[in-house]
This record gives C-alpha cells, structure tokens and sequence, in this order.
C-alpha cells in the first residue's frame, strides 16, 4: 500500500501551503483551510490523533483545491460542498479499487467492518465508514 | 497601501461610516468590544469624530468589519475600505451555520485564523 495517497507527502510536495499546529477554542471544528490571495494556511488542533490530523489536513487539502467557499454563501450550499469534499478525501484515503480488494480478501473470513478497514488503511473511522458507503453505493 | 493623511484629519469620514455599519449591521459597542478588544470608550470617540492613535486597534477594527488592516486610514482619505479577502473552510464543520447560529464562537475561530495570518505574514517579513 506505498502507493496510498498521502495529505503529508502531498503537503510537502505544495509549498505554497503552510501549516500551523495551534489550540482550538472549545468546540466542533478542530480545523480550518484559509486562503488570502496567494497565501494559502491549514490550521490543525494539535489536540489531534494521528488518524484524525491526517483526515482533517485531506480534507482541508481538498477544500484549498477546488477553491474556498465564499463568504456569506448560504449553509445549504456549505454542507453541499462539505460532503463532497469529504467524500473526495475519503477516496484519496481509502480508495475504492483498493477498498474492494480489500473486502473481497477478508469476507472468507467475515464481515468486514469500518473500525477493519480503519486500521488497514491507517485512517480514522469517520474516513473509513465514509470509504465503505462510498462502495456501497450503486453505480 | 495608502499614502499618508494629516493625523487630524477624517476622522469625521470615520465617524460617519462606522455609525453605518453599526446600525446596518445591527451591532453594538458591547459586542464590538468583546469581539476586538477594543474599548467601549474608543468606540466612542470614533462615533464622536475624535482622533484615535492606537493605530493597531484601529486596525484590528477594521478586520472585525471584514476590511482590510487599513480600512479606516483609506475612509480618512475618503476612499473605500479594502474588503479581507480571506476564506475559511472547515473540516467536519458547516462555518455558515456555525456563524448564524453561534457567532461568539464562530468569532473565536476568525480570531484564530487572523492571529495564523499575522504569524505567517511575520514569518514571510
């Protein structure tokens, strides 16, 4: 699996990208993607575990990607984006041809659960279980 | 960046517009306060039209507004406020509904986001 995709790797690969490990205030976002003109900032709570570290700076790696959401848009349209954006960084994560060969090598031995392909993938359980609805879905 | 204004002049620019954005925006000098740190008192002489010489409150104004550091030096001159053009996104968080529904904290995490701005800008000087 060297082949993975990696927010590190990638992160070392875009110096136009800084990284800060700061304390966040009490409270549910524990990272932030900022982008002021060329400067480009991704702000991680250093309360962190490794898992969710690497699933938040995907995440904010992808948000930088395709471009903030602008200020002032409305919830509907950030929680539109915020789904894609995770279902985005789970399949750089987890991806689904490696997911399914994954699965279809365990299921001789049984059901396969999201906390098995967390630990296979090294990736935290929310990442996982969104990579396992990602190959549920049909089409 | 602006150019230099006679430290006495403007100020009743400044006055008239942060008068403005209060009312437009429904704030209060209380909630200003907190936010910026900059006192119920310089609040109030600004909406009086006196000099202010704390030119770092009056920037960190300026960015609670949305402007940019020099937003009131530019009013001074009679010129427009530079919008932030800085955009959050956040993981596993929805920021446009945080904003309406807890701006206290929605505020804290812009704060944080400024104070990383200014660390980087630092860093780049």
């Amino acid at each position: 699996m060297g082949g993975l995709w990696r927010p590190w790797r990638e992160l070392r690969q875009r110096p136009d990208i800084s990284l800060q490990l700061v304390d966040f205030p009490p409270g549910p976002v524990h990272a932030l993607s900022i982008v002021r003109g060329a400067s480009k900032l991704v702000l991680l709570d250093r309360q962190l575990l490794w898992a969710e570290r690497q699933a938040a700076l995907t995440h904010e790696l992808v948000h930088i990607e395709r471009g903030p959401i602008p200020r002032g848009a409305p919830a509907w349209i950030v929680a539109k984006e915020e789904r894609q954006v995770d279902d985005i960084a789970a399949r750089r994560l987890v991806p689904p041809v490696e997911l399914r060969r994954f699965v279809e090598a365990r299921t001789s031995v049984g059901p396969v659960s999201a906390l098995d392909v967390a630990e296979q993938f090294e990736v935290s359980l929310p990442v996982a279980r969104r990579a396992c609805d990602e190959i549920r879905r049909p089409g | 960046m602006v150019s230099e204004v006679n430290d006495d002049e403007g100020w009743d620019l400044v006055a008239t517009r942060l008068a403005h954005e209060i009312t437009s925006r429904g704030l209060t000098l209380r909630a200003i306060e907190t936010a910026t740190g900059v006192n119920y008192r310089t609040l109030q002489k600004l909406l009086a039209g006196e000099r202010v010489t704390r030119r770092d409150r009056l920037a960190e104004l300026a960015r609670y507004l949305g402007w940019q550091g020099d937003g009131f030096e530019r009013i001074r001159k009679g010129e427009e406020p530079a919008a932030a053009t800085v955009e959050m996104s956040a993981s596993g968080a929805n920021l446009a509904e945080i904003r309406e529904r807890d701006p206290e904290y929605f505020a804290q995490l812009e704060k944080l986001a400024r104070l990383a701005i200014e660390r980087l800008d630092a860093q780049e000087r």
